[in-house]
């Protein structure tokens, strides 16, 4: 052992508790009373009586640890969690748990995901009664404090495990965005329904090269057309691409400007003033991305999470690959977990009011053989009605900012709906997933194809989406 | 498809029926056929037999929606074949001139009409000619392909024709015309509410494992089987359901002193919804008992369902043709 603490001077013999009998936690410090000693605390107190039990509990080191981290989980305050001395169990197997480390990250994502699931919204805490279950749940949060630990202190970035999908988010005015971005740029943001990948930030990309790369980018295309890779427009077609900067959509001040990439095919016979055709169209953004994440990273790096794309398959592929060589990049699937597609309901009904959401449709599939399909039509001012008396509700409870909408508020919506189905049917919807939601003022599927039929409801959408992509960043 | 459909129609010798090359686009194929029908000196007529022969062969394109004769009159069970094509005849010619009917009796008892509608003044129209299927001595009938515009005319007809007195919507339609067929007529293996629900063999349980919720499960598969059918159940793809009931929530006090209908149109669809079903009630996602909003899509064979609060249990919207 490297490293040593005082052993608990009450005399278990088992743990770290507090080092003198005299010394009272302090209150921010989560760390529970020995167990051991505390019921022999108890039996001294005459408050729980040993008799015919052969001896005090053994509670190994291991449950002892776990049960303090079950404290730092149930704290708000997640800076304090940081600041709290990393319980020394862990500091002592860092040096085994290192090794197996390469081992565990590959499991952080579905960890990581599912603590996150779990801990969003009221009513999905973590599990805190339940035999198994209680232990399961422990242990994953122990190997995931653990990463955090071990990498806040070989000094990597810091403990991104605390990330998590926003639980209060602004209620969107609806914002004319027609002054800022030009309405061609518009039209073709709201025409398509883009499918969403994340990328990881890129390296030397300089929005003042937007020219050459556009070069580059069609050289790369044709070599690989002549590679036989199948680009199967039309045997004379070339193409030409095109960068260009979208002003207006990066809204917060450290946001990147949105880049847009359009790809036209020139017919080889084709006259002067053709028209060229767009085929594929795609675009990288950053909507009010988090400042802390933005701020962390190293100088040349550009942070452009979310990318759009609407086209042809293996010309998405083709310009994937091209960012991935040229700027040490990697883009993965963007899947809408529920979470997020509960607040575009939540989203998109509230902005009734303004512009009429005309009905809310959403989309569940329950498992069963054969998967049965559910699709749930609510007309939009019924649906606005029950978003608004929740609303009314949860202002008088709580005094809440105007104009935030919180999880809770959004699980309560969610849930009602849910009731009044289950009323007539007695069918349980949460046994399905919700896998699309669309209202007239765009639609969300849950494999990550997305589209914002109005404009002015552009920049809410995609700053939820940015999230959802930072959140899947590998670092 | 269309090969066993020439075979069977038999007015082109085997060595035309060689002739033709079904692995060639399809323009090829009508070209090759329409050069032997004019060969043949076939008209209209036949082409109508050869499309007729092909839909009973495959039935399942389109939708087929399902009416109901009601109210029969006394002589309406001595209706047979040749009676009730006169009388369709005759009351159809009499409502609409141009049309080109052909009727024809199938092997298990159902007879079909061919429509194709003319105007007064243009000759009929071919392309788009109306089905419908009939089977005498039982109140069904199933229609594909009816504008509304014509609706009252082919109601009238086969109204008078099957001497009774109404038809209503029987509110039942999808793409297979088997499958709502079974479901009217009843033609699935029903499973009956019995006081002894146990079987006479015993299960056997081995050794000392004993399975806690076995009696629960049993007794949710046998409410699941009751409300949904036993076996195999007819191909409902898809069922739909209008609400227009209140929102009631005893701890929402806005929106139960609402008095406007919460209004929201429910849809399932799946290859098969009453097993999906039968497997939600036997797994538990729907409770048991079932509610008889899904159990009256089998028991009164019906997927449109309109519910208002005075009459939760299926209440239902006719659309009467008027005589």
């Amino acid at each position: 052992m490297a490293y040593s603490q005082p052993k608990c001077v009450r005399g278990c013999g088992m743990c770290f508790s507090f080092p003198s009998p005299d010394q009272k936690p302090p209150p921010s410090c989560p760390r529970p009373l020995c167990p051991r000693v505390y019921h022999s605390v108890l039996e001294e107190d005459g408050i729980i009586s040993s008799f015919g039990k052969a001896s005090t509990p053994f509670r190994p080191p291991l449950l002892q640890f776990l049960r303090w981290l079950r404290c730092c989980w149930l704290l708000p305050v997640f800076s304090d969690f940081q600041k709290c001395l990393a319980p020394p169990s862990a500091v002592q197997e860092t040096g085994s748990e290192q090794i197996q480390n390469g081992r565990r990250t590959e499991r952080k994502h579905g960890l990581e995901s599912e603590r996150r699931s779990s801990q969003d919204g009221v009513g999905r805490g973590t599990p805190l009664s339940g035999g198994v279950e209680k232990r399961m749940s422990k242990s994953r949060s122990y190997r995931l404090s653990l990463r955090s630990c071990v990498s806040s202190r070989l000094g990597l970035t810091p403990g991104w495990t605390t990330r998590r999908l926003n639980s209060k988010r602004k209620a969107p005015k609806s914002q004319n965005i027609t002054n800022q971005v030009s309405p061609d740029h518009l039209a073709l943001l709201v025409k398509h329904e883009w499918q969403l990948s994340y990328v990881s930030p890129l390296y030397h990309f300089r929005h003042t090269q937007l020219k050459s790369y556009a070069r580059q980018l069609s050289a790369f295309i044709a070599a690989e057309k002549q590679q036989g890779l199948a680009v199967e427009v039309g045997i004379q077609d070339s193409f030409k691409v095109s960068f260009s900067g979208v002003q207006g959509l990066a809204v917060a001040d450290d946001d990147p400007e949105t880049v847009l990439i359009q790809v036209h095919t020139k017919p080889v016979f084709a006259q002067q003033d053709d028209p060229l055709k767009l085929v594929w169209s795609g675009w990288l953004t950053c909507c009010n991305g988090s400042p802390e994440y933005l701020h962390s990273l190293p100088k040349d790096f550009t942070c452009l999470p979310l990318f759009g794309s609407s086209g042809a398959q293996n010309l998405t592929s083709l310009v994937k690959s091209w960012f991935q060589k040229n700027f040490d990049c990697s883009f993965g699937p963007l899947e809408i977990n529920h979470t997020s597609l509960e607040w575009l309901v939540a989203l998109w009904t509230n902005c009734n009011t303004e512009t009429n959401i005309q009905n809310l449709k959403m989309l569940w599939t329950l498992p069963v053989e054969p998967p049965l399909q559910v699709t749930y039509v609510v007309e939009g001012n019924d649906a606005w009605d029950l978003w608004s008396s929740l609303q009314q509700r949860s202002e008088g409870d709580g005094g809440e900012e105007a104009g935030w909408i919180g999880i809770e508020e959004v699980t309560a919506f969610m849930q009602g709906l849910k009731n009044h189905f289950y009323r007539h049917f007695r069918l349980e919807l949460s046994a399905g997933n919700l896998s699309q939601v669309s209202t007239s003022l765009g639609s969300a599927k849950c494999n990550g194809k997305i589209k914002v039929s109005n404009s002015r409801y552009m920049i809410t959408t995609l700053t939820l989406l940015t999230e959802c992509a930072l959140l899947k960043m590998p670092v | 498809m269309l090969k066993a459909t020439l075979e069977k129609w038999d007015r082109l010798t085997p060595h035309q029926r060689q002739s033709v090359d079904f692995t060639l686009p399809k323009w090829v194929i009508t070209q090759t056929l329409v050069t032997i029908c004019e060969e043949n000196g076939l008209t209209m007529k036949h082409i109508t037999e050869l499309e007729m022969m092909h839909v009973i062969e495959n039935p399942n394109q389109g939708t087929w929606y399902s009416f109901q004769l009601l109210d029969p009159e006394d002589d309406a069970h001595s209706v047979e074949l040749m009676l009730f094509k006169e009388q369709f005849k005759t009351h159809l010619r009499e409502l609409m001139r141009n049309v080109s009917i052909k009727i024809k009796k199938h092997t298990d008892e159902a007879v079909w009409i061919r429509i194709a509608w003319g105007s007064g003044f243009s000759r009929p129209n071919h392309l788009k000619p109306t089905y419908v299927v009939h089977y005498l001595q039982s109140p069904y009938v199933f229609v594909r392909n009816l504008t509304s515009k014509l609706k009252p005319l082919l109601m009238q007809s086969l109204t008078l024709s099957t001497r009774h007195q109404a038809i209503k919507d029987a509110n039942l339609s999808g793409p297979k015309l088997m499958a709502i067929r079974d479901l009217l007529m009843k033609q699935y293996q029903q499973s009956f509410p019995t006081n002894d629900a146990s079987p006479l063999a015993k299960e056997n349980q081995p050794g000392p494992i004993v399975n806690e919720q076995a009696e629960a499960r049993a007794s949710r598969r046998r409410m699941a089987s009751e409300a949904f059918g036993k076996g195999a159940v007819p191909q409902l793809q898809s069922a739909v359901y209008k609400l227009e009931t209140k929102y009631r929530d005893p701890s929402n006090r806005t929106m139960t002193e609402r008095d406007e209908p919460f209004r929201c149109v429910v849809k399932y669809s799946s290859s098969n919804i009453l097993e999906s079903f039968r497997h939600c009630a036997s797994a538990g996602i729907a409770s048991t008992p079932v509610t008889p909003l899904l159990s009256s899509i089998l028991l009164k064979g019906r997927n449109y369902f309109v519910i208002t609060d005075n009459a939760p249990a299926a209440a239902s919207q006719t659309r009467q043709a008027d005589l």
